[in-house]
């Protein structure tokens, strides 16, 4: 569905992407781990089209941009605007209406209210539910997890398995390895520009190691005094 | 406190600077600007008492901003906040309400003097309570925030028009008329995230003209009781009527095609000295529509 071929990004001298090379197929869930900084918000931003890039992006028909939802790590929403005015905002961009007025109701959000007078996680619903309306066939998930209470992340983790088994491609980033253990089917480690490791569901335990081991830190003995 | 003046300080220069603007070059510019004010208020007081309380409500405005004023509350001890809060409006208040005082325009001056206090109690009002309804609200987006900021300034300025309209003053009520398009110019001035542009399946041509269309019909939409009115009042001057429409919607569709030639910058020194040249040299200006909207197309090929 979405091809990366040799896929390079830099910010002047630092060069965020090396080389990526991967394959995300419709029907299946892909997480993406790293470290801070490591080039997990950039790789979004070039599958979506907001960063240029070296290399290749190949896209299907229906995994081009009208048909890709994006939730970034931190939302943006306009000052003075409802939960409601929001969401006619981005289903009008799409030419989208809505079949069932109770979609709207599905986070259980104050809807009426102004977007700013919502919460950490309310705003990352707002912004879930938007591409969700819209009815995307690929849904990029930046740090969807961040915010959540429980209850919330359990629903994510439904609605992530109901895309995948409606055949949608979901791609998404988290810090919280044992979510994206429950949802993805292959996890890919991005470190240093490119994927360190891809695995599928059987290896999910030996990336957890390595992951544990490769951020290991010694530096965080400073904080506290010795003795 | 000192090191947060200093830090405000700072912070607007690197603005201006990034604006493409001197700290000095932008000295003279207020100077001049305070200097025209005055010769403003010399020729016409009506007209200098809206352009005082237009820039006094833009700047309290902003200081009013609630994640601002949060953060501030929690930064400062109460009674330093109340102090900072004072300082800051009698700063922005102070040069305008001198201006106001040489022009004996006495409504001014209690307009100025009370404004602050009435916005401020307005801004925590609307904080607590749930949304304001608005014509506007099945087309979001830029319409909706200009109402929610300027609904109290609409309201006076309606006011205005009623006494206007009773005393017979038409002067005052075709001026009065031009404010109301000429403040619809402020609904572009929030620029909005990349990501909500990136969302229209629109080409970019399809998506100005969106914007434009839209942007004619809810200004439109927002002046009509005032143009009602003054048609009803006076429909011996309806060409005049017209012609403050179309030099307003004119106006407007400048704005947004200055607005998005930028894009997603904030229109810079350089846009603002094209225009003001353009306005100047008069001829130039249809250059300049046609300058902002190829810039505008290219700005939106990568997100469109």
């Amino acid at each position: 569905m979405i091809a990366l071929s040799n896929l390079q990004k830099s910010f002047g001298k630092k060069v965020v992407l090396n080389g990526l090379t991967c394959q995300f197929d419709a029907g299946k869930v892909y997480g993406i781990v790293g470290p801070n900084g490591a080039g997990k918000t950039t790789l979004f931003r070039c599958l979506v089209g907001l960063e240029e890039y070296d290399g290749e992006i190949v896209c299907a028909e229906n995994a081009s941009k009208a048909h890709i939802g994006y939730v970034p790590a931190e939302p943006y929403f306009l000052p003075k605007i409802t939960g409601k005015e929001y969401l006619t905002l981005l289903l009008e961009a799409r030419h989208k209406t809505v079949m069932q007025e109770g979609a709207y109701h599905v986070f259980d959000l104050p809807l009426n209210q102004y977007i700013s007078s919502y919460s950490t996680g309310m705003k990352k619903k707002l912004a879930l539910l938007g591409t969700l309306l819209q009815d995307n066939q690929v849904y990029i998930f930046d740090e969807v997890y961040n915010g959540l209470d429980f209850q919330s992340c359990l629903m994510v983790t439904d609605i992530i398995k109901r895309l995948r088994s409606q055949g949608k491609l979901i791609i998404l980033a988290s810090h919280i390895f044992s979510l994206l253990e429950e949802t993805c089917d292959t996890i890919l480690y991005l470190k240093d520009g490119h994927f360190a490791m891809n695995n599928n569901q059987e290896d999910f335990a030996a990336l957890k190691q390595h992951i544990a081991h490769d951020l290991q830190d010694s530096r965080v003995d400073l904080l506290f005094k010795k003795g | 406190m000192n090191f947060y003046c200093r830090l405000q300080f700072r912070s607007l220069k690197r603005s201006l600077e990034e604006a493409g603007l001197h700290i000095a070059a932008a000295c003279v510019l207020l100077v001049l600007g305070y200097a025209g004010l005055f010769y403003a208020a010399k020729q016409s007081p009506t007209v200098a008492s809206l352009i005082l309380l237009f820039v006094q409500y833009s700047l309290v405005q902003h200081l009013n901003d609630q994640d601002r004023r949060d953060f501030l509350k929690q930064l400062f001890p109460s009674r330093s906040f109340t102090r900072l809060l004072l300082y800051e409006n009698t700063l922005v208040t102070l040069p305008l309400a001198l201006v106001a005082v040489y022009s004996s325009a006495w409504l001014a001056v209690l307009g100025l003097i009370i404004l602050p206090v009435v916005y401020y109690h307005l801004a925590t009002w609307h904080i607590s309570t749930a949304s304001m309804p608005t014509p506007f609200s099945r087309k979001p987006f830029e319409f909706i925030i200009l109402f929610r900021r300027w609904w109290f300034v609409f309201v006076i300025l309606h006011m205005l028009l009623g006494i206007a309209l009773y005393v017979g003053n038409e002067n005052l009520a075709f001026i009065l008329l031009f404010v109301q398009i000429i403040l619809s110019l402020q609904a572009y001035d929030v620029v909005e995230d990349e990501l909500l542009v990136w969302n229209y399946s629109l080409s970019p041509q399809a998506f100005l003209q969106h914007k434009v269309t839209r942007g004619i019909l809810h200004c439109l939409l927002l002046s009509a009781p005032m143009l009602f009115a003054l048609l009803i009042a006076y429909p011996e001057n309806v060409l005049i009527i017209a012609l403050i429409v179309i030099v307003g919607l004119l106006l407007l569709l400048l704005s947004i095609l200055m607005k998005y030639s930028s894009y997603p910058r904030r229109p810079g020194l350089m846009e603002i000295l094209l225009t003001i040249s353009a306005v100047v040299t008069m001829i130039l200006i249809p250059y300049l529509y046609y300058y902002f909207y190829k810039k505008s197309i290219h700005q939106f090929q990568k997100y469109l």
